[in-house]
């Protein structure tokens, strides 16, 4: 017995209205007026006002917005020099002691941030990093630099040995054939992780609460905020909301055939 | 370094100059901060006191374990898993099903499944916060036409199963993409032997399928175990552990001692077994891995 055709038309339906319903809701909600967003039944038809974005960019969020941008671009740029090199050579040099630190570095990735989050948080009390943009980027690479490591070394043992072989013939060093061969032939690979680093970095959340108190304040713990005030501003957390995950749905799409094996954090592949 | 002598020497110290770096990054952020976690468990350091720390040895530990409410922290972590992950491949399977033999719109689908797990877990958490809101939100209004209207992240009772609901939302489609690709995996040929046999569409699914992709969905669970036990940003948005502790997994009962009540020493304690209780995940999921790797 076959599934009917109408039958997958209404389960795949009814999938997409459960995936992109709620996200519908609250980028709507954001260009709703309040009588709107609480009318009920809902209003499904209006006409969009801005007054919610003009609000919320006037007030300190294209600030806090600012710090996620910094934040988690500096750490990726970071992320990426390091790591790159380290996940070449983790795929090409054969030495004692390479699969223990390859296991290392796969348990790190998977590391509660809470257990992080703590001595950093009390190094910081120490070092005066707390609520410090370059005290957050530093952290930040306990996530990424395990997970760009482990997921490129994948992407270099794809390079075929010919050619770096032929490379080396021709009187290339190994420096001189990761930066000429190498690199070249992992591009693709290479921007899908400096998309999936950044992603992790600007979604953070624990170690920003921990870290930053005013200064260093990303967007998402901004958001997070919201809720403290007296009388909830709905139209104002969907704006804020909205601005935050636009940057990453855009990036997502574009990367979008390299996430999946990102997202599984490269333990699905060895 | 002798583990370097079967390289040439040249090269040794290029290999050298591109690997250490990266690994002295993650020695000086990770291995000296767990070290010092692992010294301030066996502290009673309380940031209020101003006393300041003392030595005690194991004795966060046995407080730990004589502590109902880290034990109730640990039920809520127990249920959240197995009501998450459940509902998870449960709802992945019964999709991937009907999905997999699916010839149009693939692609749509699939852009829209990756939209839940890339957006800032934070912004889950609000749009479900959202959703659940008794005057502005969508699912009381969807509810009430079958009578279900209920404040449900406000109830002791509803607000766990809720707080698990905007997991489902958010992973279900990773569980989903994952099992597609197994699926893609499995020759047609299989089938069709089965369907010849006379197998029924859930004897296919049982006796074919399931043994062939069970090994994948072992690993997957084990990776949403990891990533459930670590979760922040949508208990903290939603519920902050509440109402009362009915939400509070241990991962936000370590936040409370540590953060809200200062106490170092008990947090850290807690930091290490959660710690502990990643590793123990991480190497059953290596191993399972490498056994998968001989087998194929």
């Amino acid at each position: 017995m076959r599934l009917r055709g109408s039958a997958v038309a209404i389960l795949v339906g009814l999938l997409l209205v459960y995936f992109l319903l709620p996200l519908y809701h609250l980028v709507t909600m954001s260009v709703k007026t309040d009588v709107q967003t609480f009318a009920s039944p809902p209003v499904w038809i209006f006409q969009p006002v801005w007054g919610h974005y003009r609000a919320l960019l006037r007030g300190k969020f294209p600030g806090f917005l600012a710090n996620s941008l910094l934040v988690s671009a500096g750490s990726v740029l970071v992320t990426m020099v390091l790591g790159t090199p380290a996940a070449f050579t983790l795929a090409r040099a054969r030495f004692r002691g390479r699969r223990v630190l390859l296991l290392a570095i796969l348990g790190t990735r998977m590391l509660p941030p809470i257990s992080l989050a703590l001595p950093v948080f009390l190094a910081y009390l120490q070092l005066g990093l707390l609520d410090n943009r370059l005290g957050l980027v530093l952290v930040f690479l306990t996530f990424n630099l395990p997970l760009v490591v482990w997921l490129l070394k994948g992407f270099f043992d794809e390079v075929p040995d010919s050619l770096l072989e032929a490379a080396r013939m021709d009187g290339c060093s190994i420096l001189g054939t990761f930066v000429r061969i190498a690199v070249p032939y992992t591009s693709a690979g290479i921007l899908a992780c400096t998309i999936l680093a950044w992603i992790y970095a600007w979604n953070e959340f624990t170690f920003t609460l921990i870290l930053a108190r005013r200064d260093a304040v990303t967007a998402t713990v901004a958001l997070a905020s919201f809720f403290d005030l007296e009388k909830v501003a709905w139209g104002s957390i969907a704006a804020g909301s909205t601005l935050t995950m636009l940057p990453v749905v855009v990036f997502s799409l574009l990367g979008r055939r390299f996430l999946i094996r990102g997202l599984t954090g490269g333990a699905l592949k060895e | 370094m002798p583990g370097w002598r079967t390289i040439r020497q040249e090269d040794a110290w290029h290999y050298a100059v591109m690997l250490l770096p990266a690994v002295a990054v993650l020695v000086v952020l990770i291995l000296v901060p767990l070290g010092y976690l692992a010294y301030t468990s066996l502290l009673e350091w309380k940031l209020t006191d101003p006393v300041g720390r003392t030595f005690v040895g194991g004795a966060n530990y046995l407080r730990m374990l004589r502590d109902p409410d880290f034990w109730h922290a640990l039920r809520v972590t127990a249920v959240f898993i197995c009501g998450s992950v459940g509902l998870q491949i449960g709802l992945g399977l019964v999709l991937v099903e009907a999905l997999a033999a699916l010839r149009w719109g693939a692609t749509v689908i699939r852009t829209s499944l990756l939209l839940p797990m890339v957006i800032p877990p934070l912004v889950v958490g609000l749009i479900w916060r959202i959703l659940y809101d008794p005057t502005a939100g969508l699912a009381n209004y969807l509810l009430g036409f079958v009578g279900l209207s209920h404040p449900w992240l406000a109830d002791y009772r509803t607000a766990l199963g809720a707080v698990i609901m905007t997991d489902v939302w958010e992973w279900t489609p990773f569980v989903l993409l994952i099992l597609l690709a197994s699926y893609a995996g499995i020759p047609q040929a299989i089938h069709e032997a089965a369907a010849v046999d006379g197998a029924t569409r859930w004897e296919r699914f049982r006796f074919v399928t399931l043994p062939l992709i069970r090994p994948m969905l072992v690993t997957v669970a084990i990776l949403r175990m990891i990533d459930v036990i670590r979760e922040f940003a949508k208990i903290f948005v939603t519920t902050g552990g509440g109402p009362g502790t009915t939400t509070e997994t241990v991962n936000m009962f370590t936040y409370r001692q540590g953060f809200v009540y200062g106490d170092m020493g008990y947090a850290a304690t807690l930091g290490i077994f959660m710690f502990l209780t990643i590793l123990t995940l991480t190497i059953g999921l290596v191993r399972l891995e490498r056994r998968l790797a001989e087998a194929a």
